[in-house]
């Protein structure tokens, strides 16, 4: 049974939770160190006006937003029954979660760049998001034809002035920049690794979302399972942290009924993992691979990292397109794994994507048998979703993006990769969940010993082991038992996104 | 090749019943509690050396308070799933692990000094604290230790082998071929036992029979009365006959239902004006096994609500899933679930408080996930309703287990540690077992396999 679109309180809400910001291709994150709380909570206060909320019409042009760690909060006041309030996962944060995430071995936190135990603690993150400051069609698509270099310079000018305006406001602020992360457009969408990234999106069933379009019932998914204060999938309020009412004598907050006021509103839990991408250590991988006889063979390496990620370099699913790629089909995801393709044999199990997002098949198997069905499969995925606001940072191992290009540049040996960013309501049941249960999982869906090809941890107990991957094939399955690690963690942190509400709580400094 | 330094296996047998499931509950000196638990998980016990055990626990059930609020003492827990009958399985423990059983042993109640120490009287003390179990589920159901290694040690084969060539354009019914050559031919004897397929699976419809026969003889001779109304010239009051053979149970049922429903709604008042329980948080947990392990013991212990109604539905509802199990869960999944090998319901402390030992795949993060899914959702809410401080319920099977995060903070609170854990195959999930023991159906000789089994038999593979 579908349930009524919620409303949502858009001028409350961080509008990066609504907002991808496909129209603001220059993005700057700051990672910040509270030095000084009182005037942290100055510059905070100062920083309000600029913060960009769900209805916002700056948004066209700009966007801010600032969400906190536990020990940030910590930093900022907040008494420690309120803190107590806070789920478990984020009082811990990422890097003490290491071993449910599988950041082990090259992606421990001991030897991540920020945010190790070894670090200066994290405290904030502000996200600056910028266009190109003369286009003035609004809602104009960003020009993907335009050659890549001139649209960043395009784009640079804009986030130039905002970095400049926001760090005006931050100066003598009590904040400290323990890393300053750069992000970049690359061609067509692509990831550094030359997929087009970022498709499958839930969405909110919300009314009032700007951007209506035909959304397919499968990506509808409840507010909740985003946003704090409203019902999640399992048709509840998820888990809020709360203030009682002495604390919040001006009434700022929203009021429960139980009495106590409620902090989390509005807000969202924001995952930040700096991945560094090992572009021709992959494709090498591949192109050896699917050798044959000690001749490279293109199409069988294409085929070969198109099994491994779960779509081809435009985009198009391998349910659809099981053979070659097809640019027609890039973007699509309107598609299921149950009926076309319950064994994995276009669509492997263990792909990338079909982990990280199982649709309607949870166990492979006849569908007569299935358990659980299509229906129940697809309920269930539901409870896992994740809102990606990624994006790539670092130059392009070669501007072209093509295998054949990556192959020939050589290792570089440069830092390039994605600053994964994902919003979710309950951290453990969904964020955690898909990184333990899906990704590094070597029995996901039946497997016997494989963990995510392109992301997952194949070594956790730091044996020297090399990952497995199995693509089911005519006659037999094709597997490959030396897969190495492409993707390594360089810091990352939990935070949290606060309504706007919340956030003139925590800048009031209230005890 | 599989590694040549594999530890020798028992050797190949077929199961005949299910396997055992020894509980016993120790009572703990009162002072040892502490030194109890940290010799535990300094020295694992050597169950690997005693039958065949599947999974075996021991762990300390922490003092805590009955439905009552009476104070309950800790105890000490040893659970052993293993092959053949309770009785041998303990007898060889006492023989082959005397010393082991005596340093924890020492730790309890009751147990004799050193001097008296006897194999008879350590067997007959042991036997006098085993629990008979209330519901046992078998995942992998119907299969030995021994079937279990001995087909991952065929599948390990297998992949090697299909590993080692280039497959591409050969036809289905040759790749089957060249594999049973191998495993058969050039392997010699080592996997001789797999030309015969595995035994079948349970009938479920006999096993519910056999069970349930006087639900079918009360059946079929309200049946018969009808047809005979219809048929013959019987009167038509013969009716009655019927009608109640089915109206009483039906009403009782009816009743029983109302009355735990007026219960429920009591129990539920009391439930939100608690200023603790509901705000009671998912995570305060005490530290959890390693996640990365692949799979993870699960013991959880509940205190049973007071009142005769309470413990009357609670045995009912416990029947009622043990004859699940028996006749229904035999294929590797128990309501929705299946990730579970072992799982068993007991009433220990005589009656007042209620474990639930799983041994399952994964980790709480997937384990929460899959209790409270929809399928699995009703029958667990109507077990562990009976127990204090289970979310809400109504109608005993609603609601419950679908309020997510405050049936996570109801198990948090549950959970006990598990000291020390055996697992005779780490690596092999529920999953994995039941494709081994397919794809060892498949490679028998005696198997016929047309197109679509061929080809869904490669994919096991």
């Amino acid at each position: 049974m579908r349930r009524k679109p919620e409303t949502l309180d858009l001028d409350d809400i961080q509008g990066l939770i609504l907002r991808g910001y496909g129209g603001l291709p220059a993005a700057h994150y700051l990672i910040l160190h509270i030095a000084d709380p009182v005037r942290a909570r100055h510059g905070l206060r100062g920083l309000l006006p600029r913060i960009t909320d769900g209805y916002s019409d700056d948004a066209r042009r700009q966007a801010v937003h600032v969400a906190f760690t536990y020990s940030g909060l910590e930093r900022l006041g907040l008494n420690t029954k309120t803190l107590r309030s806070f789920p478990r996962p984020f009082r811990e944060g990422m890097a003490r979660r290491n071993l449910l995430l599988g950041d082990c071995g090259a992606s421990a936190p001991e030897r991540w760049r920020w945010g190790g135990p070894q670090d200066k603690e994290v405290h904030a993150l502000l996200l600056l998001f910028a266009r190109e400051p003369d286009l003035t069609h609004p809602a104009a698509p960003h020009p993907t034809d335009d050659p890549n270099a001139s649209l960043a310079e395009l784009a640079e000018r804009g986030k130039q002035d905002l970095i400049h305006a926001v760090r005006h406001r931050l100066q003598d602020s009590g904040l400290e920049v323990l890393e300053a992360l750069d992000t970049r457009t690359l061609i067509e969408r692509k990831e550094h690794f030359g997929f087009h990234d970022g498709i499958a999106q839930p969405m909110l069933h919300a009314r009032r979302l700007t951007g209506k379009r035909h959304v397919h019932e499968d990506n509808l998914v409840a507010p909740g399972e985003f946003i704090l204060g409203y019902r999640n999938e399992y048709g509840r309020l998820p888990d809020s942290p709360t203030v009682s009412a002495v604390h919040d004598p001006l009434g700022l907050l929203p009021r429960r009924s139980d009495g106590r006021h409620d902090l989390g509103r509005n807000g969202s839990y924001l995952v930040f993992r700096q991945l560094r991408q090992d572009v021709h250590a992959f494709w090498r991988f591949v192109d050896e691979c699917a050798a044959r006889d000690g001749a490279a063979d293109p199409a069988a390496r294409d085929r070969l990292a198109a099994k491994m990620v779960g779509r081809w370099p435009s985009g198009a699913p391998l349910v659809l397109a099981p053979d070659a790629d097809d640019p027609a089909l890039g973007g699509r995801d309107d598609f299921g794994y149950h009926d076309a393709d319950p064994y994995g044999e276009r669509c492997p199990i263990a792909a990338h994507v079909r982990r990280t997002n199982p649709r309607d098949v949870m166990q492979p198997g006849p569908a007569r048998y299935a358990v659980p069905g299509k229906k129940d499969s697809t309920r269930q995925a539901k409870r896992h979703r994740l809102l990606r606001r990624g994006r790539a940072y670092g130059d392009p191992l070669h501007p072209a993006m093509t295998p054949d290009a990556f192959l020939r540049a050589g290792d570089d040996g440069a830092e390039r990769g994605l600053h994964f960013l994902c919003l979710n309501a309950n951290l453990t049941r969904q964020f955690e969940f898909v990184q333990h249960t899906w990704i590094n999982n070597t029995k996901f869906g039946g497997l016997y010993d494989a963990a995510d090809p392109i992301v997952g941890t194949h070594d956790p107990h730091g044996e020297g082991r090399l990952g497995i991957f199995c693509a089911p094939d005519a006659p037999v399955r094709q597997r490959l038992c030396d897969v190495p690690t492409f993707v390594t963690m360089r810091g990352g942190a939990y935070f949290f996104l606060p309504g706007i509400r919340a956030l003139r709580y925590l800048a009031a400094g209230l005890p | 090749m599989e590694p040549a330094s594999a530890p020798p296996l028992p050797p190949y047998a077929d199961a005949t019943a299910t396997p055992g499931a020894l509980t016993v509950q120790l009572p703990v000196r009162p002072d040892a509690e502490q030194a109890l638990g940290a010799y535990l998980r300094a020295h694992p016990f050597p169950f690997a050396r005693i039958g065949a055990v599947h999974y075996a626990r021991w762990a300390i059930l922490p003092r805590g308070e009955d439905g009552a609020g009476y104070p309950v003492p800790a105890t000490l827990l040893l659970a052993v799933n293993h092959d053949g009958a309770t009785d041998g399985w303990l007898a060889a423990a006492v023989d082959e692990a005397a010393e082991a059983l005596d340093a924890r042993l020492a730790f309890c109640e009751g147990y004799p000094p050193p001097p008296e120490r006897t194999p008879a009287r350590r067997l007959a003390y042991l036997q006098a604290h085993a629990l008979p179990h209330d519901v046992f589920y078998v995942g992998a159901h119907r299969r030995t230790l021994a079937q279990i290694l001995h087909e991952a040690r065929l599948h390990a084969a297998i992949q090697d082998f299909v590993d080692g060539r280039d497959w591409r354009g050969t036809e289905p019914a040759e790749v089957r071929r060249a594999i049973q050559h191998y495993v058969f031919e050039e392997r010699g004897d080592a996997f001789a036992w797999a030309r015969t397929p595995p035994p079948p699976p349970v009938n479920r419809l006999r096993c519910f029979a056999r069970r349930f026969w006087w639900v079918l003889v009360g059946a079929g001779f309200a049946l018969a009365i009808v047809l005979a109304v219809l048929f013959t010239r019987l009167a038509l009051g013969w009716l009655l006959v019927p009608a109640v053979i089915a109206g009483l149970p039906l009403v009782a049922a009816l009743a029983a239902l109302l009355v735990v429903r007026v219960k429920e709604a009591r129990e539920n008042w009391a439930f939100r004006t608690d200023p603790v329980l509901p705000y009671r948080r998912a995570d305060d947990y005490p530290e959890r096994p390693d996640p990365r392990q692949p799979q993870t013991p699960l013991t959880h212990v509940a205190a049973v609500r007071p009142g005769r109604i309470r413990h009357a539905t609670l045995r009912f509802v416990l029947w009622g899933v043990e004859a699940m199990c028996r006749c229904r869960y035999t294929r590797g999944m128990i309501a929705g679930i299946r990730t579970i090998h072992f799982a068993r319901w007991v009433r220990v402390d005589g009656g007042r408080r209620l474990i639930f030992l799983s041994n399952f795949d994964g980790s709480w993060i997937n384990y929460l996930a899959e209790t409270s899914d929809d399928l699995a959702a009703g029958p667990l809410t109507a077990l562990w309703s009976n127990t204090e401080g289970f979310p809400p319920t109504r109608w005993l099977f609603h609601d419950g287990a679908r309020d997510v995060d405050r049936f996570a903070a109801w198990t948090a609170a549950g959970e006990a540690l598990t000291q020390d854990w055996y697992c005779a195959y780490p690596a092999l999930s529920l999953f994995n077992i039941d494709n081994n023991t397919a794809l060892r159906h498949g490679l028998s000789p005696e198997v016929d396999l047309d197109d679509d089994g061929l080809r869904l038999w490669l994919r096991r593979i």
